[in-house]
């Protein structure tokens, strides 16, 4: 969520089912500009929360030029001192996955993810013999331990990739290459919400160009260069894409993240995304639908 | 605007270039070397009246203009006319609101408008200045707005136009279905649709009938009426496999036919060898049905009839069906009423994990089989999480302890506890205390077998006096803990914590709120201020589930045949053993007269049904 649209969109935070108080709200607010003329960003957006045992996380970033290539991310307890997330590693990465325990509150806290460590019976081969086995990472490096903060950190990475969108054209890519949010956006119409080709991942795209352009018959290399959503797996279960607040709000829900919605007031520049939840990735949708 | 033609000038200089141009434009060619001044004019017009993209063009804007420098009072000097020029651009670039749209279609937000609109209406409240306060057995609880605010600043809840929109429902609900002790229960968001839910007590009027007639049925008629139904749906089931049989059926009597040929052809053989004279007739048919007689066929495998236990739903008024539950897409739709919940869906909903879809007719597709559609799902999801999440702080209903303690008949709630008339909220400290030790359960813990208090079955011989042997009533499943116990005493494989305390506000002081959010279900949330109290459940109504969802293995798959001599695996006979068998079982020729049939019985892996 924009740090600009924080004041007012009280209604567009209760979508995702969790709300700001006006504490909550004036904290935000103030600690985001204070962050925002400190780094001196371009824009500052609040991500999201995570809900630990404990204590919640809130989660923000801001971008000096480009959106989506070098967002800098912060976390925080209370909403008032923000702290940079790490850069995670390839390990954080592959160990945030298969975690099962919950976020605590505790960023220093250290979790051992898999219980049946190597012994001196059974050692991990120094040499690989398979392919897929060469592939992990962490074979070669074997970590069991994970840092809460490098937890939350490859988690917002992950949600990020996989459970959070952005509208057909609110960015924008400058004749430079930098990604940015597009200032004379001014909305989706109803026909286009209810269509998963006008929604976008909000990533650097992965697939080819020329794939993600070729999709649209009025494609525009400003706005197409990302991969749209519609051919996430499974087909058409991987959202849940609706219009509330008598056909006003486009909202779309990620499956694959619970928690994470998208949003766009129609025909209206305002949009954004938000995570309000336990940072956990179901992976049981084909059971589920 | 560098070419500005006048076309009643005729010396008007037009270039070659330009010429060209316009005279793409002309129907008829002017005749060559002869000026055209009303030709030139029109071509010179069209020209600027051509249409951009905008559907604007020069002509228009320059007529505009003009216009505007008539109208100018004073001087209109070139300053002026660049002043007005850029007016009239800006006036153009800005963006025109759907015009199509706008005279031929209604804007989208239209129709919910209209169903709010509606509502709004069709209510019968009328304001009195004299009005009392509202009967808490009819009217939904007048605290609706100030809980859900309380809610919404505790960080979870609707929003205030869904705050507002609700109570207005439950008010409307009232009016039109004879309801009591309404409240807003919360949101179920779905793939499609969401739905709104509220929950009330029903009349007392109908629980009377419903207790009534439950007294009528005993519990063997209970049972066998529920059995009833089930074999209603199996011989539909039936009905459909016997449709499917039907072609198997003529296939087995082709296939018995070909063996009596089969068999009939080699014993003709055999006789006319043993006679010695030989018969062309064809086979007869009943003398070939009679020697398949002699085989004896094994019999045709039966399934095992399987004694169905169904257990009896909870009558209105008790247990899981206390209170019912309305839901709709929009607070402005009509809610419909949820069918009661039944013991079996229970019981299926806790073995799978399904996401809603926004239609209650849509069928559940799951394993194991959803006995019913997602109306009946959504309802056991809500007993289910209603059992596991309503909470409030210690205090506020308390179980009168003691025989000797004197309390009215009418005061008990269908619950089983009484409201306290003393109570005071539990401080603050205690309240977000590690220990969870001043929140209490409200609701009914749902047993195993699907029901809040246990159902003995008939077959059970088994003297059930309650709490006796602690070890068995666990492991059967007749376990439960007090009504009213403590949060602390929840356990959950799937989280360390199941319940997380949090303080909304910082800063504030004796007004401070508390919320309890359930890990188990996420979205499910209680809050307390003073003397207020609230829950609400926004999610997907999904249990938190760790380790991922697994569904429970499929049954062994049945034996096809009875296990005997005749499907074991053996050892084939060697060519030796055939070549002897072959030897004894040969015609008699001569004087040595073998008798026909005499097998070794000594079982060297000889064929034991050669006759």
């Amino acid at each position: 969520m924009d740090l600009e649209h924080i004041s007012t969109s009280h209604d567009l935070v209760a979508l995702s089912g969790n709300t700001l108080n006006i504490e909550k709200n004036s904290l935000l607010q103030s600690s985001l500009t204070v962050l925002l003329n400190d780094n001196h960003f371009r824009k500052v957006y609040f991500w999201g929360k995570i809900f630990g045992l404990d204590a919640d996380y809130y989660v923000a970033f801001g971008y000096h030029k480009d959106l989506l290539r070098k967002p800098i991310y912060y976390y925080s307890k209370n909403a008032i001192d923000w702290v940079m997330l790490p850069k995670p590693t390839k390990t954080d990465y592959f160990l945030c996955q298969i975690i099962t325990t919950r976020f605590m509150g505790d960023p220093a806290l250290q979790t051992n993810v898999v219980d049946d460590k190597p012994t001196e019976e059974n050692p991990i081969p120094k040499e690989p013999l398979k392919v897929e086995e060469r592939n992990l990472y962490w074979r070669k490096h074997p970590t069991y331990i994970l840092k809460e903060e490098d937890r939350i950190a490859a988690t917002v990475k992950l949600i990020n990739k996989q459970g959070i969108v952005v509208p057909r054209g609110a960015l924008y890519k400058q004749p430079n290459g930098d990604i940015v949010h597009n200032e004379s956006w001014y909305g989706m119409n109803f026909e286009d919400s209810k269509l998963l080709t006008s929604y976008f991942h909000f990533r650097k795209p992965e697939n080819r160009w020329d794939d993600n352009v070729t999709k649209k018959i009025n494609y525009n290399y400003a706005y197409d260069f990302m991969d749209p959503i519609d051919g996430d797996i499974p087909l058409h279960f991987a959202w849940s894409c609706q219009v509330v607040n008598t056909n006003r709000t486009a909202i779309l829900r990620s499956l694959t993240w619970p928690g994470a919605i998208s949003y766009n007031i129609l025909e209206s520049p305002v949009w954004g995304f938000l995570y309000f939840g336990p940072a956990k990735k179901n992976i049981d949708i084909p059971f589920m639908i | 605007m560098a070419v500005v033609p006048s076309g009643k000038n005729k010396d008007l200089p037009v270039s070659a270039h330009l010429m060209r141009t316009l005279s793409t434009f002309s129907e008829q060619p002017p005749p060559p070397n002869l000026p055209n001044a009303e030709h030139d004019y029109n071509v010179a017009k069209r020209f600027l009246q051509k249409m951009d993209n905008d559907d604007e063009s020069v002509w228009e804007l320059l007529i505009n203009a003009l216009q505007k420098v008539g109208e100018y009072r004073g001087e209109v000097t070139l300053e002026i006319f660049q002043k007005i020029l850029r007016a009239l651009l800006r006036k153009s670039m800005t963006r025109d609101p759907n015009l199509f749209r706008e005279f031929y279609l209604k804007s989208p937000p239209h129709r919910g408008s209209l169903g709010y609109c509606n509502v709004y209406r069709s209510l019968k409240y009328k304001f009195d200045i004299e009005e009392r306060t509202p009967d808490p057995n009819t009217a939904p609880d007048p605290l609706t707005l100030q809980k859900m605010k309380l809610l919404t600043e505790a960080g979870v809840g609707l929003s205030e136009f869904e705050c507002y929109n609700m109570m207005i429902a439950m008010r409307k609900l009232a009016e039109n279905h004879k309801i009591a002790k309404a409240r807003v229960w919360g949101k179920i968001y779905g793939l499609y649709k969401n739905y709104y839910v509220i929950e009330c007590e029903a009349d007392k009027d109908e629980i009377r009938i419903a207790q009534e007639r439950d007294k009528l049925m005993t519990q063997e008629a209970k049972a066998s009426a529920a059995a009833k139904k089930i074999k209603e749906q199996q011989e539909e089931l039936d009905k459909n496999v016997d449709d499917m049989m039907r072609g198997m059926k003529e296939e087995v009597v082709a296939i018995k036919e070909g063996i009596v040929m089969a068999l009939a052809g080699p014993e003709q053989q055999i006789q006319q060898l043993q006679t010695g004279v030989v018969t062309a007739e064809p086979v007869d048919p009943i003398a070939a049905q009679q020697l398949l007689a002699k085989y004896v066929m094994p019999p045709v495998p039966q399934p095992p009839v399987f004694k169905a236990n169904i257990v009896p739903p909870e009558t209105l008024g008790s247990g899981t069906n206390i209170r019912r539950y309305y839901v709709a897409n929009d607070p402005w739709h009509e809610f419909v009423l949820l069918p009661d919940a039944v013991p079996a869906q229970i019981v299926t909903a806790r073995c799978i994990s399904k996401y809603l879809t926004g239609d209650l007719e849509a069928p559940v597709d799951s394993y194991p089989e959803f006995p019913g559609v997602e109306k009946h799902y959504l309802r056991s999801q809500i007993a289910r999480i209603s059992a596991g999440t309503i909470v409030c702080p210690v205090g506020v209903y308390t179980v009168p302890g003691g025989e000797e303690e004197i309390y009215n008949e009418e005061d008990m709630l269908p619950d089983g506890y009484l409201e306290n008339t003393d109570y005071h909220p539990p401080p603050i400290k205690r309240l977000v205390d590690m220990q969870r030790n001043y929140w209490m359960h409200i609701r009914k813990y749902i047993l195993p077998q699907g029901r809040t208090e246990y159902w003995k079955p008939p077959g059970d011989e088994g003297e059930f006096e309650g709490f006796e042997d602690w070890d068995e009533d666990e492991l059967r499943g007749r376990l439960k803990p007090p009504i009213l116990s403590l949060i602390s005493r929840d356990d959950s494989p799937e989280t360390d914590k199941c319940w997380s305390l949090r303080r909304p506000y910082r800063t504030t002081g004796l007004q401070n709120c508390i919320t309890a959010r359930s890990n188990v279900w996420p979205g499910a949330h209680a809050v307390t201020r003073g003397f207020l109290w609230e829950n609400i459940y926004v999610g997907f109504a999904v249990k938190y589930l760790a380790h991922s969802y697994g569904p429970p293995p499929l049954p062994f798959p049945w034996d096809e045949y009875e296990i005997g001599p005749e499907i074991m695996e053996k050892t084939d006979p060697t060519p030796e053993e055939e070549e002897a068998w072959r030897q004894r079982h040969m015609p008699p020729t001569g004087a040595q007269v073998a008798p026909v049939g005499e097998g070794g019985e000594g079982g060297e892996g000889e064929e034991e049904d050669a006759e």
